[in-house]
């Protein structure tokens, strides 16, 4: 069964990602900040880390940097309303990014590229 | 002939008991789930032919609900009508956007054109 991780700071938004990627058949553990991320990450590698950021997170991301040379191929979506392409390369910091625009993107969206990401 | 399956999600019990009658006296076979929780638990387990999702639902919403639902390749195929209690034409859209087959607003339809309007969407 396929892992993933799930991190957000919101209960309702990390509730609902997780109940969307679980149906998918996936083994699903959550995060509501990158320290426990980076905790989860250390117990197991996921197959899939999906990450809602929001520009309060910038900091706490850094500390994810030291790990992408561990884990080069791990699939990253980031889901963010984050306009500027300099916060969004800040937000991909380990693995290989995928974006979803927070506002403009459904479940259906997060679903098609968790299940693309793993293939 | 196979028995058409049928999820009834929705909090209000009483609701949930009218239409679990109704429509089980027009032979379909019902699950009822109190939360969309629940209710996605029931889709995956049994696979039923048709969703009847309440919009405003505790434990995910009834649009993330429908969300999940058309946007996994395994139960894409099954019919959902949405239903409100509210006449938003933001919801509406919204819904048929991501999927949904009909909608319902529960004040301005009585239990016999709800029926109907299964009867339509199952086909």
């Amino acid at each position: 069964m396929a892992k993933a991780l799930i991190v957000s700071s919101d209960s309702e938004t990390r509730f609902t990602y997780e109940k969307a990627i679980s149906f998918q058949g996936f083994l699903v553990r959550t995060a509501n900040d990158i320290k426990k991320a980076l905790m989860e990450l250390k117990k197991q590698w996921p197959d899939l880390v999906v990450i809602d950021f929001d520009s309060h997170a910038s900091e706490e991301l850094e500390a994810l940097r030291a790990l992408k040379p561990a884990k080069k191929d791990l699939p990253v979506i980031i889901v963010t309303d984050l306009k500027k392409a300099n916060e969004k390369k800040q937000a991909c910091v380990i693995g290989a990014c995928h974006y979803l625009s927070k506002s403009e993107s459904t479940l259906g969206d997060l679903i098609k590229l968790a299940r693309k990401a793993i293939k | 002939m196979k028995a058409i399956k049928i999820v009834v999600a929705d909090d209000d019990l009483s609701l949930q008991n009218l239409y679990r009658s109704a429509l089980e006296s027009r032979g379909y076979r019902v699950w009822t789930a109190c939360d969309g929780e629940e209710a996605l638990e029931i889709i995956d387990k049994i696979g039923p032919d048709l969703l009847i999702d309440d919009v405003m639902m505790p434990n995910l919403h009834g649009l993330h609900v429908l969300d999940i639902v058309k946007g996994t390749p395994e139960t894409s195929h099954i019919k959902v009508i949405m239903l409100s209690a509210l006449d938003d034409p933001n919801t509406k859209e919204k819904s048929f956007q991501l999927g949904a087959d009909d909608y319902i607003v529960k004040s301005q339809s009585s239990i016999t054109e709800v029926l109907d309007r299964v009867g339509k969407v199952i086909g």
